[in-house]
């Protein structure tokens, strides 16, 4: 065990005194600082336009007089920008079409709607000088919706208060039978949370798995092998290779958590954070959540680094990595794609399966845990086959070492392979 | 002095070992003892097995027959981590500084750390590189980098050093230094086996040397006694004028012919001093010696195929020369 703690202490000052290494942790710093302040950047870089659109509605005669589509949009477009001012200036049309098409041109306003009416259907149309964007685009296609809807319901005689009573949202209790109320988790921002870390996982295996099978092949493209080999035993070897690397992407997170969560404490944050129309609270993340995941990180990070141990060990020059990397990194897209399936319905049939199956089974195990609620037996079985999977990868990586030792420079026959495991 | 009997409880024995690649016999039926504490020359052409058979000793490669032993005992996992290793293939960790590098395989071969450090530091500074200690290994010229693969070798003071050609890409001044190393080594009582080209610095190193070829041993056993045994001797002849072309009827086989200077080798159970008086009656003799044969001379004779002349008393043959 000595030895392995030795193999151990050299891979991890080697990975961390390398520069990939050094260059990788500290691009990744650079984008936790630039998330942190991403949405206000996007905000004023590429979001920060004021929007001015002149309404000409031609319908407005046949309607109540007393709202219009102008006032329904002005009721409802009240986003504000960064600066405070808003996002949207609804404004009635100044002159005749013809003329808006002119303030169009020059750029006195952004936008000119043109609202028809033709027999009882409206027709809408906007006309700007850019192009619009997808954000505004949709934006506006939900006001006019609204505004129509509300604008029918005026005309049927349902106004005020009333037809506004009829947009109020549904609140939906939800229950799990015999465990009381399913409020603890609002699947809104679990699901995010999961989201995140399963990405994390596939992030750090599509790295470190490279990285295990490079470790791999240096050994005997440098040939320091013919010694390494006369002391220690191939398993010892790949152990140690494995969880050095291991404990080098560790370190690498440290870093960038450790990072992430002073940002937030400078700027005061640190209770939440607000993504978007996510918001997540530190103190409402089950702690149970991150013991599963690290410990379903663990297992399939171990899992994979086998699998890419054991490619490394195919190959005996740095130049053939591709050939192993590739396949492998398709594997493990595969089971990204598997777990993000399983998200959207964590007890499915296929997920169960799944979460026992080796390779697959940490990481949807995981989303399980996540998401749902499964029986503890079947997260012992995923754990013990997680295991015996990782034991058995590294030791076909050892066996399959053992016998390319010498292959300087060669690829290993399928013949050679089999024999290696006789 | 026999070799390969399992009773021998000091140094390294092989017994029988045979390895074949893909039906090419690399290694067949050689049986080697190398006695502790002493400079063992491990001799034979390109080719015939030196390696390979190193390989096995260490068991990066598992022999198809044949056991290795050391002080009598199967070599496993602990004995193997008193052995100190040259391979042919050179290569450690291009990115890991010197020094780390050293104390790195001290510490595998089982040397607690601080002592691991402190034998680097000095070895280091025998070898004249204690300067590159914090550089990596691929900023270090050849012949250095050659060094620290030398040292590493060396550093945790091994019992056994095998050493595959150490010599290859070293300079003089550097070969000294070595030299002088492997001798402490055998002065302290441990035990260096190598191979080398470098005849001329095998007689001078080595109390003990085994010559293979094509996976076979030729011969082995202590240097003199080979060299005594050698039923060969050589003539060396100096005259004052012109060596006669035609010294028929002498016991003489020409070997470096010359105008005034000639080298012969003497028939078995010749006696030299008949031919010195056959030419002093002929020529002004000036210089005249009866030498045994170098090493150089044994080893081609003793790996030129089919021959096998050279078993006298006292040296030991391989199995397999006889049937040859």
């Amino acid at each position: 065990m000595n030895l392995v703690r030795l193999i151990v202490e050299r891979e991890y000052r080697a990975r961390v005194r390398s520069k990939g290494w050094i260059i990788a942790t500290v691009f990744g710093l650079i984008a936790i600082v630039g998330l942190n302040f991403a949405p206000t950047i996007a905000d004023t870089v590429f979001g920060g336009r004021q929007v001015r659109i002149a309404v000409l509605d031609e319908t407005a005669a046949s309607m109540n007089a007393s709202s219009g589509y102008l006032e329904r949009l002005r009721a409802d477009l009240v986003e504000t920008l960064a600066s405070g001012d808003p996002r949207y200036v609804v404004e009635r049309a100044s002159a005749d079409r013809e003329g808006m098409l002119a303030q169009v041109m020059s750029g006195a306003v952004d936008g000119f709607l043109l609202i028809t009416e033709a027999g009882s259907q409206q027709a809408f149309k906007l006309t700007t000088l850019d192009t619009l964007g997808l954000a505004e685009r949709s934006r506006l296609t939900s006001a006019l919706s609204a505004a129509r809807t509300f604008l029918d319901l005026e005309k049927r005689g349902i106004g005020g208060a009333e037809a506004l009573a009829l947009f109020r949202p549904v609140v939906l209790d939800t229950e799990v039978a015999g465990k009381g109320p399913d409020d603890g988790e609002i699947p809104g921002e679990s699901w995010a949370l999961t989201y995140v870390l399963v990405l994390l996982f596939y992030i750090t295996l599509a790295i470190y798995g490279t990285y295990v099978a490079m470790g791999v092949i240096e050994e005997k493209s440098t040939r320091v092998v013919e010694i390494i080999i006369s002391t220690v035993r191939p398993f010892q070897l790949m152990i140690g290779k494995v969880f050095g690397l291991g404990l080098a992407a560790l370190t690498q997170y440290a870093v960038w958590v450790g990072a992430g969560f002073g940002l937030l404490a400078a700027r005061g944050a640190l209770s939440g954070l607000e993504v978007g129309a996510v918001s997540l609270r530190f103190a409402d993340i089950d702690p149970w959540l991150l013991v599963a995941f690290a410990g379903m990180f663990a297992l399939g990070f171990f899992s994979f680094a086998g699998l890419f141990a054991a490619g490394g060990s195919l190959v005996s020059r740095t130049e053939d990595a591709g050939q192993i990397t590739g396949p492998i990194t398709m594997v493990l897209v595969v089971v990204l794609f598997l777990a993000v399936y399983s998200m959207d319905n964590p007890e499915s049939t296929g997920a169960v399966v799944l979460s026992m199956v080796p390779m697959t089974s940490p990481l949807i195990m995981f989303v399980r845990i996540a998401m749902g609620d499964p029986p503890a037996w079947q997260i012992v079985v995923s754990c013990v086959v997680s295991l015996t999977t990782i034991l058995v990868l590294v030791w076909m990586a050892a066996k399959v070492f053992r016998a390319g030792i010498l292959l300087y420079g060669r690829r290993m026959s399928v013949r050679a392979v089999v024999k290696a495991f006789r | 002095m026999t070799a390969g009997e399992s009773g021998d409880s000091t140094g390294l024995t092989l017994e029988r070992v045979s390895k074949s690649f893909e039906g090419v016999h690399a290694v067949s039926e050689l049986s080697l003892r190398v006695p502790e504490g002493l400079i063992f020359g491990f001799l034979g052409p390109n080719g015939a097995g030196k390696t390979t058979t190193m390989r096995v000793i260490l068991d990066i490669l598992r022999p198809d027959t044949g056991a290795v032993r050391w002080r009598g005992r199967p070599v496993d996992d602990q004995t193997r981590r008193r052995f100190g290793y040259l391979p042919e293939e050179r290569g450690l960790y291009p990115k890991m500084k010197v020094l780390d590098q050293l104390v790195f395989f001290a510490r595998l071969y089982g040397m607690p750390r601080a002592e691991a450090a402190a034998a680097a530091e000095r070895w280091l500074e025998r070898f004249g590189i204690a300067d590159r200690r914090g550089s990596r290994l691929e900023e270090l010229s050849r012949g250095n980098q050659q060094k620290v693969q030398v040292l590493v070798a060396l550093v945790h003071d091994p019992d056994l050093a095998l050493l595959d050609e150490p010599f290859s890409g070293l300079d003089p001044l550097n070969s000294e230094l070595l030299e002088a190393a492997l001798r402490d080594l055998r002065d302290r009582g441990k035990t260096v086996l190598y191979s080398s080209h470098r005849l001329e610095q095998v007689e001078d190193l080595c109390e003990e040397v085994a010559i293979i070829a094509r996976g076979q041993l030729r011969l082995s056993g202590n240097l003199e006694a080979i060299r005594d045994s050698a039923a060969r001797r050589i003539l060396h002849v100096r005259t004052a004028s012109r060596i006669p072309p035609d010294i028929t009827g002498l016991p003489l086989d020409p070997e470096e012919p010359g105008r005034d200077y000639a080298r012969f080798s003497l028939r078995e159970g010749a006696d030299p001093q008949l031919v010195l008086q056959v030419l002093a009656a002929r020529e002004t003799v000036e210089y005249f010696a009866v030498e045994r044969p170098s090493l150089q001379e044994i080893f081609i004779e003793a790996t030129a195929d089919g021959a096998g002349s050279s078993n006298g008393d006292g040296v030991e043959v391989a199995d397999g020369v006889e049937a040859v």
